[in-house]
């Protein structure tokens, strides 16, 4: 049986510009499991970062989380002090973010930032804690963890930056990691190789994994399920087989099409979703997607689509979702 | 795609070496250099698109900026048309930046913040007296609209636009003084994907429209694939394989190219497990002996690679290749360098 980590509902999360309100997230329910990988697809300023940030309590000013629930193995996050939330940071959720360069400390060398999780979440001697980074080191790949150890990051590569970012994020097992988009800005082949950890840590320490991205290639390789979330809405959700075989709403169809595959036959021209990535600044009522839609009618415009169970296990938000599967 | 033309840009031998020191005083005493491009060969026909793919560090940015002219090459040859251009002096060099542009990577970098997309475009339409005042901005707007913007873009900033924007402003000032050749540094890298598709579409429609030539620079397999018509594969400053795009996806040969495809994540959760090509790219300034990728390489023959660097041959389907796996006649009957 597996254990609920993870349960957000109902999350509103926005933030108070000069220009006016950003509704990043904006009701949006999910929830994670151990050894289950969880992706979430979106493209920039869908707020699938924003929805990590808010689980971890690190939004900052002029952000706020305005209404939800965020459980953390049935316990409540949002009602806890800055210092319990502490606690569970880094110990219960860890957290890898997109740039590694600028995640870690360069003044510090990879084995002291590596020892500073460490003091801060157990009661490891000092030798204990040197010798602890070294094996994590090595636990996630890295040559002559013991010399390395003493490395400032700008002598690491990326892909070794961000296998150290790992390493430090399951320093203290933690039983869920939220990695956001961890391989972006590196090649494939070191991309392949740290999806291949990531996966390896899962069956050994069974967590749950968050995985957030922009690359549905990516997420078809390693997850189970996927949410789409588009202009701080969740406009899908699905087991990752159903969903890559049968898209429902017309945002997850169109994205899937304009991928160019190594597969396609011709060098015909891609599919593409006309129009832009709307402002989150004064969103319009109805659903977000509707100028970009090619089934968008009349009512679209006004009626906010809710997120539906449609099937066993599979959701979307899409008033004509029936009408456009028959099609 | 397009019919043969001849060939439009030759290069044979192109070494750019980089001093790994700051100033001269460093350079002085630290003579080590990063080796970036080492011996490139390769030919595009007229109308044709060359995708240039590898990891980070293969050099394929430098080969773009030393075919622009934008760095000197420290040795080898690049012929344009039939012109050798390191012949050119500064002036005739100017007449040259005019036919062959570059788009750039990051659209937010590469444009200056402080002008609109208009004095943006503009600009190199001014430097090379393309246009007298009257017919400046009839020739603007051209080349927005051709890039797919309209009128109005011309007075906003590149903060006031989005990423896609960002990077047709990219391709309007690349077309705005009628290039032929343009080379595409990872034109879309930095795009969503639903902007992505668009980007590639345009790009595709404008080489029909105006014939032009294209190096597209690229690590993403999916997307060289799509708009190449031959696909060369680098690694280390050098050029492992070329060939067709049908050919060198269906049969590639050398192991990198194979393990570079392996790699490409498929979006299809059914699909089986990629296969992980381990180790990373090795320094430029030290690189392996013998082949370059024998550190890496899953196939490869012991100590002939280890010591021997492989030459380029030619196979039967037009591939060229350089790995010990297809020797070359010539190859097989010299003496291994470097054996005691």
């Amino acid at each position: 049986m597996s254990v609920r980590l993870l349960e957000i509902e109902n999350l509103v999360t926005h933030f108070h510009t000069e220009d006016g309100v950003v509704k990043a997230v904006d009701g949006n329910s999910l929830y994670v499991d151990d050894r289950e990988t969880l992706g979430i697809v979106g493209e920039s300023g869908s707020g699938k970062t924003v929805t990590a940030l808010s689980a971890m309590r690190l939004i900052q000013n002029p952000g706020r989380i305005k209404s939800g629930s965020i459980r953390f193995r049935g316990k409540e996050l949002l009602t806890k002090t800055e210092k319990e939330m502490r606690v569970i940071r880094g110990k219960s959720i860890a957290m890898v973010f997109q740039d590694s360069l600028s995640s870690l400390n360069p003044t510090l060398t990879i084995g002291r930032q590596i020892g500073r999780v460490l003091k801060a979440h157990t009661d490891l001697s000092k030798r204990e804690i040197r010798d602890r980074s070294v094996s994590l080191l090595e636990c996630v790949g890295i040559p002559e963890p013991q010399k390395r150890a003493t490395n400032y990051p700008h002598e690491f590569s990326g892909g070794m930056r961000q296998r150290a970012l790992i390493a430090m994020a399951i320093s203290c097992d933690p039983a869920l990691l939220i990695l956001d988009e961890p391989t972006t800005a590196l090649d494939v082949t070191i991309e392949a190789q740290v999806f291949e950890l990531v996966d390896e840590l899962m069956s050994q320490y069974g967590m749950g994994t968050v995985l957030i991205t922009h690359d549905l290639a990516v997420v078809a390789n390693v997850c189970q399920r996927v949410i789409i979330m588009y202009a701080g809405r969740i406009v899908e959700q699905a087991h990752a087989g159903p969903l890559y075989k049968r898209p429902l709403h017309p945002y997850t169809r169109g994205l899937l099409q304009s991928i160019p595959r190594l597969s396609d036959e011709l060098q015909e021209r891609l599919f593409s979703i006309p129009g832009e990535v709307p402002d989150l600044i004064g969103l319009p009522a109805g659903c977000h997607f509707a100028p970009r839609c090619g089934y968008a009618e009349e009512r679209c415009w006004h009626v906010d689509p809710p997120l539906e169970e449609v099937a066993a296990d599979r959701f979307a938000a899409c008033l004509r979702v029936s009408e456009i599967d028959d099609v | 795609m397009s019919e043969k033309n001849g060939a439009l840009l030759d290069i044979s031998g192109l070494v750019k070496h980089f001093p790994v020191g700051g100033d001269w005083f460093t350079q002085m005493f630290d003579r080590r250099k990063v080796k970036a491009v080492e011996g490139v060969d390769f030919s595009i026909d007229s109308g044709t698109t060359l995708g240039l793919v590898g990891e980070s560090g293969s050099g394929k940015t430098t080969t773009g900026r030393l075919i622009a002219q934008l760095t000197r090459p420290t040795s080898g040859r690049i012929r344009y048309d039939g012109i050798d251009l390191g012949s050119l002096r500064a002036q005739e060099l100017r007449g040259m930046r005019k036919r062959i542009q570059m788009i750039f990577q990051d659209p937010s970098s590469s444009l200056n913040r402080r002008k609109t997309a208009g004095q943006i475009v503009s600009e190199p339409i001014r430097i090379h007296h393309l246009a007298d005042r009257k017919n400046l901005e009839e020739r603007l707007v051209t080349a927005m609209e051709h890039a797919g913007l309209s009128r109005r873009f011309l007075n906003r900033y590149p903060h006031e636009m989005s990423g896609g924007q960002r990077q047709r402003v990219g391709i309007a000032r690349a077309l705005a003084v009628d290039p032929e050749f343009v080379i595409c540094d990872e034109p879309v890298t930095a795009l969503d994907v639903s902007i992505q598709a668009q980007i590639l579409n345009l790009m595709m429609d404008l080489q029909d429209e105006f014939g032009l030539t294209y190096l597209f620079i690229a690590h993403d397999l999916s997307v060289v694939r799509h708009v190449s018509d031959r696909v060369a594969v680098m690694y280390l400053g050098r050029i492992v394989e070329i060939a067709q795009f049908q050919t060198l996806f269906a049969h590639p040969k050398h192991p990198y190219t194979k393990a570079l495809l392996a790699a490409v994540p498929k979006p299809d959760p059914t699909a089986p497990k990629r296969k992980v090509l381990h180790g990373e790219v090795p320094s430029p300034i030290h690189p392996p002996s013998g082949c370059s990728f024998h550190p890496r390489c899953p196939e490869t023959l012991g100590s002939l690679c280890r010591e021997q660097e492989p030459r380029a041959t030619v196979c039967e389907d037009a591939t060229r290749v350089c790995c010990h796996r297809f020797p070359a006649d010539s190859a097989t009957t010299r003496s291994p360098k470097g054996v005691p």
